[in-house]
């Protein structure tokens, strides 16, 4: 048996060498099809293993004290940091690791250009937080200055608000609370924070459905090239079967034959496959999320799936050959 | 060992049944040498593919030894095939891609002979036949008269009781012809029954009985003394 396979692969080696333009076809096909396969799993990955696809997840939202932003350090904004205080600022851990790296932050002034030029002082530091849109690759925070909402002089405002079930239902109490202060005040948006996050992740899933229609056309391509240039194998070696077929083999021996020889084909497909690909592979690399170019997962699930599917497709005209009349084989030159 | 009767072969064409083969009825004992003749189209080759049971499309009755092929499922005469009958081809019909080592270890390895015995054998048939050397040599690297003669060491590497040669001189110039025919009848001298298919009458003057057919017909038997004399 093992003599056997011995013999079949190195005569399915041989074969490729034989037609380099063959294996080149086969190579080139399943090539594109691990390309196709792993850009096809990372969005799996994406969506299905890794519900949230950034890091630490936990950190989502822009949050202050009634959204839970963690304070690391200092104390919080207080009532007393009206327009009559001093004018403070909170920074987060990004502002201090950027300048100052060395210092304590707690105290110092820093010269601000919100109302025109001022020093303000730094009373506290907070956590990181993804405030304004989620890059997805972005792994470095941006630094952040929060100022006491008394102390600015923005011209907009964004207030978030807690809820009890479902968010939508309060919008119009919301909209009364606000024109209780001041009925001319204009309410440019309500949107819950599931919608806000949906809308920055739009181009990136637009870009992910479009990666993921684009690896399914890839590798649909790739398993029809590689059932053609097979089937096409199989006919070239009809009368190749049809001998062995006079000399004793049977039809299951045709069938093991044929797999085992595809199936070496196949390996050194997918290994020489698998080195284009992982050069390739940098160029789609900006478009993967939390997955890494050579993710062994993404690839061997790709490998897994491509050599399952080339064996199909070697199946059915390697069955189809191991049926055929002993005669009409030798017929085939 | 093999007794035909009544065995046609046709086609179903636009302009009805052709046939190939008619009432063929004929007596074939272990260890006899038979030639098959006849003008191309008499039906020669079918009729041998159908005793080597590569052809199961067709009518009458075929016993070999004491199996009645013409019960048996085509899957069923391949494995009898295997058991019973060695093929040379006028065409040689090597393995390009494996060597004339592996060319003859081929039919073994389909035999579920062991590794050990298997290199055994195929190294006692490349004694026999004087192509050690060869061995690791691939078809196309031989001469026609070498690759005939790889063709019928396959044919008997896994001592078939029959052997089915079908023009097994045709390619091959008269010096390699005779070395082959020779080879077929010292087969034969031990023990194997050969049926080959020639056009011939040198080569045909070789084997014991010399069957004619025409038009799919059995046209007469003679023997190699019938045969006229400035052929021989």
């Amino acid at each position: 048996m093992m003599g056997t396979l011995i013999q079949d692969i190195r005569f399915g080696i041989r074969m490729l060498a034989k037609r380099p333009a063959f294996t080149a076809i086969v190579v080139l096909v399943l090539a594109v099809g691990i390309g196709a396969n792993s850009a096809l799993f990372s969005v799996f990955k994406t969506v299905v293993l890794s519900p949230l696809p950034f890091p630490q997840p936990k950190q989502l939202m822009f949050v202050n004290s009634t959204i839970e932003i963690p304070l690391m350090d200092g104390r919080p904004f207080t009532e007393h940091d009206d327009g009559s205080g001093e004018p403070v600022l909170v920074v987060n851990q990004a502002f201090c690791r950027q300048f100052f790296p060395q210092e304590n932050p707690i105290g110092q002034q820093v010269r601000v250009f919100f109302c025109g030029p001022a020093f303000r002082r730094i009373v506290g530091v907070v956590g990181n937080v993804r405030a304004r849109n989620i890059d997805l690759n972005q792994v470095e925070y941006s630094p952040m200055m929060y100022e006491p909402i008394d102390q600015t002089c923005q011209h907009s405002l964004t207030t978030m608000v807690r809820t009890h079930g479902d968010p939508t239902s309060l919008t119009h109490a919301l909209q009364q609370a606000v024109w209780t202060l001041d009925r001319d005040l204009p309410i440019s948006q309500i949107q819950t924070l599931t919608r806000t996050l949906n809308n920055t992740m739009a181009i990136p899933r637009f870009c992910m459905i479009l990666l993921f229609l684009v690896a399914v056309v890839a590798l649909g391509l790739a398993m029809m090239g590689l059932y053609g240039v097979i089937a096409y194998a199989m006919g070239e070696r009809m009368h190749e079967i049809g001998i062995r077929m006079v000399f004793g083999a049977q039809a299951n021996d045709i069938l093991r034959l044929t797999l085992q020889r595809a199936f070496v084909l196949i390996t050194v497909g997918v290994f020489t496959g698998l080195v284009i690909a992982l050069a390739l592979g940098r160029v789609v690399q900006d478009l993967l999320y939390q997955t890494k170019q050579a993710d062994p997962l993404v690839f061997s699930m790709g490998v897994l799936f491509l050599v399952g599917a080339g064996l199909l497709a070697c199946y059915i005209p390697a069955r189809r050959a191991a049926r055929i009349d002993p005669m009409e084989a030798l017929r085939y030159e | 060992m093999i007794k035909l009767q009544n065995i046609q072969k046709r086609y179903n064409t636009k302009a009805g049944f052709t046939y190939v083969l008619q009432q063929i009825t004929l007596d074939i004992a272990e260890g006899e040498f038979v030639t098959l003749m006849g003008p191309s189209g008499a039906g020669k080759t079918t009729l041998l593919n159908i005793i080597g049971m590569l052809d199961s499309d067709w009518e009458g009755q075929y016993t070999l030894d004491d199996n009645s092929v013409h019960t048996l499922k085509p899957r069923q005469r391949l494995a009898l095939n295997k058991q019973y009958v060695g093929f040379v081809f006028q065409n040689f019909n090597l393995l390009d891609s494996l060597t004339v080592y592996e060319n003859l270890e081929a039919p073994l390895s389909y035999r579920n002979v062991k590794g050990a015995e298997r290199a055994s054998i195929v190294c006692d048939t490349l004694d026999r036949f004087g192509i050690v050397g060869k061995k690791d040599l691939f078809p196309s690297q031989l001469s026609g008269g070498q690759q005939q003669l790889v063709g019928v060491a396959r044919a008997v590497v896994a001592s078939p009781k029959l052997i089915l040669a079908d023009e097994p001189t045709g390619n091959l110039h008269s010096a390699q012809g005779q070395e082959v025919m020779e080879l077929l009848t010292k087969l034969n001298q031990q023990g194997t029954t050969i049926i080959q298919v020639t056009h011939s009458e040198k080569y045909a003057a070789y084997s014991r009985r010399i069957i004619n057919l025409k038009d799919g017909w059995m046209d007469g038997e003679v023997t190699p003394r019938q045969l006229p004399r400035k052929d021989r």
